[in-house]
This record gives structure tokens, C-alpha cells and sequence, in this order.
């Protein structure tokens, strides 16, 4: 589904992704962990095009497409999403008109014909009682006045919306309690299928305990050293990072 | 020397005037007011921009044209464009070139409304002279306007249409000049709702003069909305003052699309207890178009609120000027003064210039002003297209947003939705 050749991107001329390899198969959660400044971030926002960062050398192929080509808006309709690590706040675009406008993009470029509004209304509503998110959130601006906790569980509620194929969550479980982070876990478990994917970057082995993944991989300095079975993230968490740091030393 | 010799084609006041020595028309106001501001005028120039209240809005465009006295065309001018009211009813009142045109007007009959065209024959003691103003376009309109109209919100009369004021301007074949002067007064206990339309159908330069005076009698309320478009080669000038008395709102929407020249100034007057005013403003020059907006806000008074809240999105090379002015009275105890201005700038070649200015005399009181000026939220466009919403989709969104608030705030519905429809035409084109 998603296969990550040597992939390089600098920003400002300084280089942070330093030949990422990853290659992540329909129905697989891989996790990416990593002290703080190893590029986690950077790697999601290169792969949902944020232009700030360079990519200078690399491939990537998302569905058997050249997803360093597309456009942001591209790569997600063709299935690919990233939940923020800090959601945006967009006063005066309502929730529902933020989310219809996405979901109508999505079926046009699919081909598939508009849901009636009846329709639309049904699905938000469903897709809503997944993540525990009051009736009242649409009538509100895009994550304005939102706590921490209400950001992330929307960002859970637009990836049900849109269900891709590969969804990047990014330090999804920061600045979350452990009730709200129960709920976006439980989130993601209830989507998970054979055909999508998930790509978890997180800094710590807590949210593991709840979204279980087949692969786990730390990036160090802008490169993946390492990459295991579950049980890496448990060693991580007993150990910390500083023997990884040891072993990586330039 | 040189300057003399390249000046000279410009467009000065006395050229202007001499334009009216031919003219026949009966004008609107007092020939002892129009007196005073002719001998004002003889004195007179076109401010330039080395006076302080003109320092950012050039009157260029305004004087490398040469403009003529309208003359009635006897056209079809049927189809008028303006805000699609359906099957809803309103008072509409068209003038075209200045001039009121009875035939393409329709009051809606069993509304307590008075409505009646200016001469100088009809109520001339409702008018402010404004003979001590040194404004050249005050003074211009007093000796100039030769009609308008006077529109009246009865006592307590509660007015259920809004009343359309269209004035159009046809330059297609002619460059006119027009000077008009309203009136707009809403009772004791009245509640009404205007919009003032103007625009132009042609690209002939033109240049229009608008007086336009508002006041409100005590718990009076009155909605005034101004929609501006289609002015590409018209230099308007638009002077509004408002009067209010005790424990009456008012609230205007001033919606500025395009024109070539637009300077829309405003002072408030609040001279009793208790009164409010709300001022908002968008506007959205493009090309090298220009729009200014001068407030004044007077609190004269104890315990009355104003509010200022102005949104600019300034395009290719265009241009906007902001100033505002609170003005607190030693009267003027427990205001409440609140300004606001945020510019969008779409490109690197477009200017926004914004002064804010404070004069409090009195102790005890709350004011407020914020200014920004900046380019689209990166971090906002970036996150609308990964959920994949198209670029342009995404700024259009975006834009309206930021509008919003003031797009809100227009509360009869077809204008609302009309001036909604005229940005998305705007943004997509």
C-alpha cells in the first residue's frame, strides 16, 4: 500500500529526514516511536504534502501511484489521511459545512454520486457515536474553543468520515487523558480492516496498549534504526531512548 | 515650474464648478446654504495627500478625468441589476444619474413609512447645512445637489419591508457628475431597514458626491446597508452623518466590492445617553482599485456603546485605507468604544494602511482598537486540503470565514444571501 524508498527532506536547507525505508501492507498498524527532534513529524507532514519541507531524494508510492506528485488535497482523496498532532482551529467554517465540503470532493473524485442531505445528516450522526462526540459540535467553527481532547476525537470523526485507505496519526495520544484516549483508540480499532492501514507515530508506548500494532520502528536522526514486534515498545518504555542514542552515535 | 504645466490638466475645483454655470436645475437646499459653501468652494482645491486626513487615499484617479453634467437618457432601464427579493416585498426607490426616477419606483402600499422626493420646494428645514465642514465634497453637495430623497420612519411605526434605495449610475456613453443628498430619519420608538445601492453600468469616468444624513430619535432603531459595486471607473465619494439621541441603535453594513475610487466617510454622532452604533465594513479592492473608510466616532454623551469592525481582502496591486477615530467627550462618561480592522492581503503588491486614533476627555471609560494585516493562514489552507478540499475550494472558504461575522450581521435575508453570492462570484473569477 505504502512503500518509503530512501526518502530525504530538508527544510530550510537542513536536513531531517535522513533515507527513510518503510513499506506498510493492507491491514497492518505500524508504529513509528522516537526521542523528541528525530523527524516523526516531519515524515508525516512530507507524506501529506506540506510544502515547508523539501523532499531531495526519495520515493514513495501510495497505491500504486507516485504520491510525492499530488497535491495535499490529492493524496487525500486518493486515501490517504493525517490526524494532526495540533488540529487547527478555523473560526467562521462550520463543522458540518467543513465536513461536507471534504466528503463531496472525496465522492466526486471517486465518481460516486452525492449522498442526499438526509443521507450526509445519517452518516455524520453515525460516524459521531464512535468517537463520543456531542450532537451539538457541528453548529461550532472547525475546532475553535475545542479542548485538547475534543480536538483529537474530532480528528478520529473526520478519518471515519472520509475512511481511508492509510491513516497517519501523529502523537494522536498527546495531551490526552486516559478516558479520551480510550475513546480515540477505540475509535481507530472499530475502523481498522483487512484493506487499510494505519501508520501510529507516537513518543510514548501508552497508546500501544490500546491500538496493538504488527510493526514497530524508531526513528533516530532523521533515520529508522530499528524496527520490531510489539514487545520493542515495551523495551523502549523500560529503557528509554538513550541506548538507542548510544548505539546511533555519528 | 514643471509641476505648474503637468498639473494643468487635471481636473481642478473651479473647473468643476464652472461645469454648474450652465446648469438649470433646481438644486435641493437653500440658496443662502449654497452661498456659503460656493464661497467655500471659490477658496478651495481637491485635497491632496499632504493633508493629513487624505495622507493615504490619492485623488488621482478622481482628477485626470473630465466629467459632464448628466442629461436625462431616455433609455429602457428595466432591468436594473439588484438584490432578488422573490416574492417578498420591499420599497424601492431607483435613481439614475441623481436623478429620481418615479416610474421605476414602488412603494409598498399600508406601511407607515413617508417617503418624498427632495427639491427645494419640500421640507428644505429637515436639512443640515454642514456649512462649517471643511470637506470640499460637503460643500460640493450643498451647492450642487439637485435631488434625493427624504425617507421617514413614522413614530413607533415598526416597518416590515426595507426600503431599497438603488442608484445607479449609467456612464456607457457619458462621464457624469452627480450630487445627491438623503435623508433618513427614524422616529420615536421606530424600527426600519435601508439599503443604499450604488453602481454603474458603463466605463465612462465618473464621479458621484453622496450626502447621506441618518438620525435617530430616542429607543429608534435602524439598520443601514450600503452595497457598492460594479464602480470600476467611478470615483465615489460618500459622506455619512449620523445623529442619535437617547437609547436608540445604530447599525450599518458598508459593503465595498469594487470601484476605482471609493471613499466612504462616516461621522457618528452620539448625542445622548444610552445610544449605540454599530459600524461594519467589508471591502474588496482588486486590480489598482482603491478603498477608503474614515470613521469618526463622537461620544457626547454618557453610557453609549460604539462598535467598529471593518475586514478588508486587497487583491493584485490595490489599495485600502482604514481610519478610525473615537472621539470621547468630557460628557462622554462610561463609554464603551470598541474598533476593530483585519486585512487579508492576497498578494505582495497590494497595500493596506490602518490608523487607529483615540481623543478621550473623560475619565471613566472603555475603549479598544486591534489592527492586523497579513496573508492567508498557511497552517489553515494545509489542513482544509488534506482532508481533501481543493486549494481554491480551501481559500474560498477561508475568505467567507473571515468575513463572516459581518456577513452575519446583515439581517435582511435576500441582501445577505445577494452579497454572499457577489463574493463567491468574486473569488472564483
Amino acid at each position: 500500500m505504502l512503500t518509503i524508498k530512501n526518502l530525504k527532506a530538508s527544510v530550510e536547507g537542513k536536513e531531517i529526514l535522513k533515507g527513510i525505508n518503510l513499506e506498510i501492507k493492507p491491514g497492518e498498524i505500524h508504529a513509528i516511536m522516537g526521542p523528541n527532534g528525530s523527524g516523526k513529524s516531519t515524515l508525516a507532514s512530507v507524506l501529506a504534502g506540506r510544502d515547508t519541507y523539501e523532499v531531495t531524494e526519495g520515493e514513495v508510492e501510495f497505491m500504486g501511484k507516485n504520491l510525492l506528485d499530488m497535491e495535499p488535497e490529492i493524496r487525500s482523496r486518493e486515501g490517504l489521511f493525517l490526524a494532526f498532532q495540533y488540529p487547527i482551529e478555523i473560526p467562521g467554517v462550520s463543522m458540518t459545512n467543513f465536513i461536507k465540503a471534504a466528503y463531496t470532493e472525496h465522492r466526486k473524485h471517486k465518481g460516486l454520486p452525492q449522498l442526499s442531505p438526509a443521507e450526509f445528516l445519517k452518516l455524520m450522526k453515525e460516524k459521531k457515536e464512535l468517537v463520543e462526540i456531542k450532537a451539538e459540535w457541528s453548529g461550532r467553527s472547525v475546532n475553535e474553543g475545542f479542548s485538547g481532547g475534543e480536538k483529537k476525537k474530532n480528528e478520529i470523526f473526520q478519518m471515519a468520515m472520509l475512511d481511508p485507505a492509510l491513516a497517519i496519526l501523529d502523537e494522536t495520544d498527546s495531551g490526552l487523558d486516559i478516558d479520551a484516549l480510550k475513546v480515540v483508540a477505540n475509535g481507530v480499532n472499530k475502523l481498522r480492516t483487512a484493506n487499510n492501514a494505519f501508520l501510529v507515530i507516537t513518543h510514548y508506548q501508552r497508546l500501544l496498549d490500546y491500538i496493538i500494532p504488527d510493526v514497530v520502528h524508531v526513528l533516530y536522526n532523521g533515520r529508522i534504526v530499528l524496527s520490531g514486534t510489539k514487545d520493542l515498545a515495551l523495551e523502549l518504555e523500560e529503557k528509554g531512548y538513550d541506548w538507542i542514542k548510544k548505539e546511533n552515535v555519528h | 515650474m514643471n509641476t505648474v504645466q503637468t498639473q494643468s490638466n487635471n481636473l481642478t475645483l473651479s473647473k468643476l464648478i464652472e461645469l454648474f454655470e450652465i446648469d438649470n436645475h433646481e438644486y435641493v437646499l437653500p440658496e443662502a446654504s449654497r452661498m456659503a459653501s460656493l464661497q467655500f468652494l471659490a477658496a478651495g482645491a481637491f485635497p491632496t495627500t499632504r493633508v493629513e486626513k487624505w495622507k493615504h487615499t490619492s485623488l488621482k484617479p478622481l482628477v485626470e478625468n473630465q466629467y459632464s453634467l448628466p442629461t436625462n437618457l431616455s433609455k429602457n432601464y428595466s432591468d436594473i441589476k439588484s438584490v432578488d427579493f422573490g416574492t417578498g416585498l420591499v420599497h424601492k426607490l431607483v435613481f439614475i444619474n441623481g436623478i429620481y426616477q418615479k416610474q421605476l419606483s414602488n412603494i409598498v402600499i399600508g406601511e407607515q413609512l413617508i417617503v418624498d422626493e427632495l427639491s427645494a420646494k419640500s421640507a428644505p428645514q429637515n436639512w443640515e447645512n454642514q456649512s462649517t465642514s471643511d470637506s470640499v465634497f460637503i460643500h460640493l453637495n450643498i451647492a450642487f445637489a439637485n435631488d434625493g430623497i427624504y425617507v421617514e420612519a413614522p413614530a413607533n411605526a415598526a416597518l416590515k419591508y426595507p426600503v431599497y434605495i438603488i442608484q445607479m449610475i449609467d456612464n456607457e456613453e457619458l462621464n457624469p457628475v452627480i450630487h445627491l443628498r438623503n435623508k433618513i430619519v427614524a422616529k420615536k420608538g421606530s424600527s426600519i431597514k435601508i439599503i443604499h445601492q450604488v453602481h454603474s453600468t458603463g466605463n465612462m469616468p465618473a464621479l458621484c458626491n453622496i450626502y447621506t444624513e441618518i438620525s435617530t430619535e430616542p429607543n429608534a432603531h435602524l439598520e443601514y446597508n450600503v452595497v457598492q459595486f460594479d464602480l470600476q471607473n467611478v470615483s465615489l465619494v460618500s459622506n455619512l452623518n449620523l445623529q442619535q439621541s437617547r437609547d436608540s441603535k445604530l447599525e450599518t453594513n458598508t459593503i465595498s466590492l469594487s470601484g476605482k475610487l471609493i471613499r466612504n466617510e462616516v461621522v457618528a454622532n452620539l448625542n445622548q445617553a444610552n445610544a449605540e452604533v454599530q459600524l461594519r465594513g467589508i471591502y474588496m479592492p482588486r486590480n489598482n482599485e482603491h478603498t477608503d473608510n474614515t470613521l469618526q466616532i463622537k461620544h457626547n454623551a454618557p453610557n453609549c456603546q460604539s462598535n467598529q469592525l471593518y475586514k478588508g481582502i486587497i487583491d493584485n496591486v490595490a489599495s485600502s485605507t482604514f481610519l478610525g477615530q473615537i472621539y470621547v467627550d468630557r460628557e462622554g462618561q462610561k463609554t464603551n468604544a470598541y474598533q476593530s480592522n483585519k486585512n487579508i492581503l492576497l498578494t505582495d503588491t497590494c497595500r493596506s494602511y490602518s490608523k487607529p486614533q483615540l481623543e478621550i476627555y473623560a475619565d471613566d471609560v472603555k475603549c479598544t482598537h486591534g489592527s492586523t494585516s497579513g496573508q492567508m493562514d498557511k497552517d489553515m489552507l494545509f489542513y482544509l486540503q488534506t482532508r481533501g478540499i481543493g486549494f481554491e475550494n480551501a481559500r474560498r472558504l477561508m475568505l467567507i470565514a473571515f468575513l463572516s461575522d459581518i456577513l452575519q450581521a446583515i439581517t435582511i435575508e435576500p441582501l445577505a444571501q445577494w452579497v454572499v453570492n457577489e463574493i463567491h462570484n468574486r473569488l472564483d473569477s
